[in-house]
């Protein structure tokens, strides 16, 4: 039977790696048993310390590259939503120039001014006439239009050329001087 | 030149003297009659050329001196923005100016075009570029409301500007929109609103109002309001404000003090309720005092 087997069974050679590898192992047997025979002890703290110390330090995380490239990225994207959201724009400069005629400027009469301020120092003096009701409500639109007065003037500057705001001035001016007419009448 | 000529030709005597050197003396004419008075100088005398015909042309330009240095020339430097906006249905435009003329005129798009004009006044050039840069503005868009306005900072030591400053908006808005405008010493042109919202807050103003349709707030102190051809509610509170109401239909409320008032209109289509103090009413408006 074993004969016929011998036969009809197919044969075999391993490669001579195997054999090698078989060798390699039965070699090395006897070293890993006794390794497992051999006492084990344990190293110092200290020792574990100064591995630690010896070994290079880990790379620190360089946080504040990303916050910066996180920071410009942001910059970018608002910059580019302002320029195509923001409404077109359009700025041009020119030069030109420009006739300012002396009728602009409102003729100044000091006159009024000094009347004023001479109405102003003799009612301080708490004169009767001045606390008449109808004196008072006189003297309150004379107030008024002086104080309206000394605005358009300084909105009217030295260089106007708004005849609008000079007429304005002009019936002003009339106004106040035929209220002060009205008042230095009743003194 | 035109105010020249015009005093030349108001102020130019009838009887015309000329006085001036002739062949060999001083003398003056009188209706084309030649007087001398004095007989003393030599026709070569050099001076004389000074009477020739070139010089006359100097002596005419000289004698108008006085007229021309009355008009003084400025400087005008002007800046320009234009900003637009598209907005909703509905929108609002608010302007606040300060010294600015502001013009409204409505279009068709859904787009509020603002056409912002900076300027200085000054004789030299360089004041009033610096001065320029003193007056500001803001042009914005916050959800339907568009906001403009202008002011004027002052340089760190306090001065303030030299040259006249001025400020000028130009708006075209969609006839729906809503109007809100606060403006000192300037002018206020609308034409062609159609909304329930028009508001003005004024001082030393020339308020110009043309064809508008709705409601319509306006408080005045100081200038001028005159609207034409208005369809609404119509609501005025003036203070010395000279005012002129020209074919006005629905409703007009007039609170008026001082300043003046005209209305002019068929009173058959509109409710007029006005109350006026020491204000001038003129072609027989009627009022309570």
């Amino acid at each position: 039977m074993s004969d016929l087997l011998k036969h009809k069974l197919p044969t075999y050679t391993p490669p001579e790696s195997v054999w090698e590898a078989v060798e390699q192992g039965l070699n090395e047997a006897p070293l890993k048993e006794a390794l497992q025979h051999l006492p084990m002890h344990e190293p110092p703290a200290q020792v574990w310390l100064e591995l630690t110390e010896s070994l290079p330090t880990a790379r620190p995380l360089r946080w504040w590259r990303y916050a910066a490239a996180a920071t410009i990225t942001g910059l970018l994207c608002f910059v580019g939503y302002v320029f195509l959201h923001s409404p077109s724009e359009d700025t041009k400069l020119t030069y030109s120039q420009e006739k300012a005629f002396s009728s602009a400027l409102p003729a100044q009469n000091e006159a009024i001014d000094q009347q004023y301020e001479q109405l102003q120092a003799f009612c301080e003096t708490k004169t009767p006439v001045c606390e008449k009701p109808e004196f008072k409500d006189l003297k309150q639109q004379l107030d008024e239009l002086t104080i309206a007065s000394r605005q358009l003037k300084e909105a009217l500057g030295e260089y106007n050329t708004d005849a609008s705001l000079s007429s304005q001035l002009s019936d002003i001016e009339h106004e106040r001087a035929e209220l002060l007419k009205k008042l230095s009448e009743r003194i | 030149m035109k105010n020249i000529l015009h005093f030349i030709h108001n102020f130019s005597p009838p009887l015309f003297i000329r006085f001036g050197f002739r062949v060999c003396g001083f003398g003056f004419t009188v209706l084309g009659l030649w007087f001398r008075v004095l007989p003393f100088a030599p026709c070569h005398w050099p001076l004389l050329r000074f009477f020739s015909f070139p010089f006359n042309i100097l002596r005419f330009t000289l004698c108008l001196l006085p007229f021309y240095s009355s008009a003084q020339t400025l400087q005008v430097i002007t800046k320009t923005i234009e900003k637009t906006f598209e907005v909703p249905q509905y929108a609002k435009v608010q302007v606040w100016g300060e010294r600015s003329d502001v013009e409204i005129m409505t279009w068709n798009k859904n787009e509020i075009k603002a056409t912002i004009e900076l300027t200085a006044k000054h004789p030299t050039r360089s004041t009033a570029e610096k001065d320029l840069e003193a007056l500001h503005y803001t042009a914005d868009r916050k959800g339907k409301t568009v906001s403009l306005h202008n002011f004027v900072v002052l340089a760190k030591n306090g001065s303030k500007p030299q040259s006249n400053l001025k400020a000028r908006f130009t708006l075209f808005v969609p006839a729906n929109c809503a109007v809100e405008i606060q403006n000192s010493f300037g002018k206020i042109f609308i034409k062609g609103l159609q909304t329930q919202t028009m508001q003005l807050q004024t001082e030393f103003c020339t308020i110009e109002l043309h064809d508008l349709r709705g409601t319509l707030t306006a408080r005045t102190q100081f200038g001028a309001l005159r609207t034409e051809n208005f369809n609404g509610l119509l609501s005025i509170f003036s203070e010395r404000t000279d005012l002129i109401l020209q074919q006005i239909k629905g409703e007009c409320r007039v609170r008026s003090q001082y300043g003046s008032l005209d209305i002019q209109t068929d009173k058959a289509q509109v409710k007029l309720d006005v109350e006026t103090k020491n204000t001038e009413l003129r072609n027989g408006t009627v009022a309570k005092q």
